[in-house]
């Protein structure tokens, strides 16, 4: 059901429709057994009239060829309308039944006149009798028809009045941004959706409340345990130097507390990107020259795994800080190194397009299948979980600080095949400030 | 008047809104769009006033058999369109649908729906041009739209009750309506070919007017819903069947022969940096 307006309203329309319009033919069937009563009850008037005048002749009927009757008395025929045969129409019994002639089927009712010994028989052609009948019925039946349209309007105009709060209610839900969790600020008077406003608003309260815990705890985590790591880090070292012998066993310690403390950094860069902790002012930023800075801070990575790395770009400027294009920048180019094989290539390009800077990343990794590009943003995520085969460590934080960082600028994001056999391209849009006309690469 | 242009217009147009009800409910299935109705409505429309324009020409053909032959030709069209549907529907995957699969469905909704409704159409439209300048016509037009009214909305009212149950509920549902649409198809043409001995006239094989006459309103229903015959003859009973079997067997097909196309490995990478 894609529309509850168009199910709501079709559905009322058909089931008024078919009681209506049942109704209506049973009212039609009911119309036309009346109106036959009351002609029925009309030819009796007619045959007591006639009974009163005692017509003894043939008598000629005046503007009227769809009514004929007969006299009869002791077996002749005394009396008779122009248009009526010499042969008893019907029988000489008393009430009403039908008999052909003249080519058309006749109403008969038979009447006998206890007086003077007289049998009365008044015909109406059925034909003519059936048409008025049903003309008058057709009368009944008609507005039904003609009415349905007006009535599906009405339905119409009626069902979206009703909807009208619940769509308002949508609208304030859809426009909500997806870090906004202040309370819905709608006023409803239906009891249905009240409920519903109040039960959503309590609802956000809850996650806010809870959110706010749980980047509160990580955040807090985060800093008491770098003091810990670094005295770690300054007594390995020193525990080192003291046993040369042990080095082997000592480098595996530095490489793991080298990794606990670049999660412990990706945790406290995550939340000091959070908007609602985000207080730096932004600047006129060069995204090229932070890019190229990056890659240069970066290169020995790249040389380790023999990876090409290219980059294409003009000066391009974006409202921004340091700090967090630093991170968007270095996290996007780690993934990339991390996933891309030995010998592979990446490329990073920034351009202009229209009004809006794009920052493209892509490289010839294995790429990621579709159904995982929507998870792929989320904390602690990484494709396989369990069964990630890549070799790489990591804490599945790195694409999730880039989303957040994005969402802070409003870039958007997106996730496309590479323009190698395999790998993945990231592209980010962001809004341009000055334009630019220099053209450079580097490689 | 008026009765009988109900009950002829309410027949035609029952059978075509409930075929368009389940199609549409198996629509929902298989996630196409819907814009296959409103075409195969507009196109049909517009060949059964063309044909019931030409319908005196047409009439002629093959010695005065055009009409009965055209219309068992229509018939078969559909119930052999409805058992690709059915096959189609059954090797969809409906959590990720195959878009050249689903654009196949569409056609064959097409198909089925535009046979449906020239075939429906031009009946109503040779019936109604009848009387189109009698005295009658108003009687007749109004009763038409009296049954093509009652005839939508229990169309409506189907579909509706069809997309409420849920999805295994309504393919079983579906499939039996559509094999016993493919059954009444086939046996109907039969039966128009029967008229005009193309086919050997036999005797009923039984006799069930007097427990549903097919002219009540149940008898119609029953006759627009899965086909119901009080008299059907024994090349009638067979074609139904044989209807039948078609679309089941296109139904069951996939599972016994599977696609032998094997999905590739997809190489995975982290999130990570």
């Amino acid at each position: 059901m894609k529309s509850i307006r168009v199910f709501l309203v079709t559905v009322i329309l058909a089931v008024v429709t078919l009681f209506s319009f049942i109704s209506a033919l049973r009212g039609y069937e009911t119309s036309l057994q009346e109106v036959e009563r009351m002609f029925d009850s009309q030819l009796v008037e007619k045959a007591k009239l006639i009974a009163n005048i005692n017509v003894q002749s043939i008598v000629r009927n005046v503007d009227s060829s769809d009514t004929a009757f007969q006299v009869w008395q002791g077996g002749n025929l005394i009396g008779s309308s122009d248009n009526a045969s010499q042969t008893i129409l019907g029988k000489l019994q008393p009430g009403f039944r039908y008999h052909n002639f003249e080519g058309y089927r006749w109403r008969t009712y038979s009447y006998y006149n206890t007086i003077n010994a007289q049998w009365i028989i008044v015909a109406a052609r059925q034909d003519i009798r059936f048409s008025l009948a049903e003309n008058i019925a057709l009368k009944a039946v008609l507005p039904a028809v003609i009415g349905l349209p007006i009535l599906a309007v009405l339905i119409w105009i009626v069902v979206s009045r009703g909807l009208h709060p619940m769509r308002r209610l949508a609208h304030e839900l859809g426009d909500k941004q997806a870090n906004d969790l202040s309370p819905l600020s709608i006023a409803v008077n239906s009891q249905e959706l009240a409920q519903i406003v109040s039960s959503s608003n309590d609802l956000l309260a809850r996650l806010k409340s809870s959110l706010l815990r749980e980047k509160q705890f990580a955040s807090d985590a985060a800093h008491e345990l770098r003091t810990p790591i670094s005295s770690l880090k300054v007594q390995l070292y020193n525990i080192s130097q003291e046993q040369p012998e042990r080095n082997k066993a000592f480098g595996e310690l530095q490489k793991i507390t080298h990794q606990l403390e670049h999660v412990v950094e990706q945790i406290l860069a995550l939340y000091r990107t959070s908007p609602d902790e985000y207080h730096t002012r932004f600047e006129a930023i060069d995204l090229t020259s932070l890019a190229q800075q990056v890659i240069a801070e970066e290169y020995d990575n790249y040389e380790r795994k023999n990876q090409q790395i290219e980059f294409f770009g003009q000066r391009q400027l974006i409202l921004g800080d340091k700090f967090s294009l630093t991170t968007l920048i270095q996290n996007l180019l780690s993934n990339a190194n991390k996933y891309t094989p030995n010998g592979g290539h990446i490329i990073v390009k920034i351009k202009r397009e229209n009004d809006q800077v794009v920052l493209l990343v892509e490289d010839s990794g294995p790429g990621i299948p579709i159904h995982e590009h929507e998870r792929l943003f989320q904390r602690f995520y990484r494709v396989g979980g369990d069964r990630h085969t890549s070799g790489e460590s990591g804490c599945g934080l790195g694409l999730a600080i880039v989303k957040r960082i994005a969402e802070l600028y409003n870039a958007e994001i997106t996730l496309e095949p590479s323009s190698f056999a395999s790998g993945t391209a990231f592209t980010l849009h962001f809004s341009a400030i000055i334009p630019v006309t220099l053209d450079s690469k580097q490689s | 008047m008026l009765p009988n242009a109900v009950i002829l217009i309410l027949q035609e147009t029952l059978e075509a809104a409930l075929l368009i009800g389940v199609l549409l409910a198996v629509s929902t299935r298989v996630h196409d769009s819907k814009r296959w109705l409103p075409i195969a409505l507009i196109s049909g429309g517009c060949v059964a006033a063309i044909l019931a324009n030409q319908m005196g020409i047409i009439s002629e053909w093959f010695d005065y058999a055009g009409q009965e032959l055209l219309n068992a030709l229509f018939q078969t069209i559909i119930c052999l369109t409805i058992a690709l549907a059915v096959w189609l529907t059954a090797t969809i995957d409906p959590l990720n649908p195959q878009p050249g699969k689903v654009a196949a469905f569409s056609h064959c909704a097409i198909i089925i729906i535009f046979c449906a409704v020239v075939r429906e159409g031009q009946e109503i439209i040779l019936y109604l041009s009848g009387f189109m300048y009698t005295e009658n016509f108003q009687k007749v037009l109004t009763g038409g739209a009296l049954g093509f009214s009652i005839g939508a909305s229990i169309g409506i009212l189907f579909f509706y009750s069809l997309v409420d149950h849920a999805g295994r509920e309504r393919r079983t549902a579906c499939l039996v309506l559509l094999a016993l649409f493919a059954g009444n198809m086939l046996s109907q043409s039969t039966l128009l070919l029967m008229q005009i001995d193309w086919l050997t006239q036999s005797p009923p094989i039984w006799n069930t007017s007097t427990l549903v006459a097919e002219t009540s309103i149940f008898g119609q229903l029953l006759y627009a819903l899965v086909g119901y015959e009080a008299t059907p003859s024994p090349i009638q009973a067979a074609a139904y069947i044989l209807g039948v079997t078609l679309v089941t067997g296109a139904n069951l097909m996939p599972r016994y022969y599977p696609d032998k196309k094997k999905q590739q490995v997809q190489p995975v990478r982290g999130n990570d940096a």
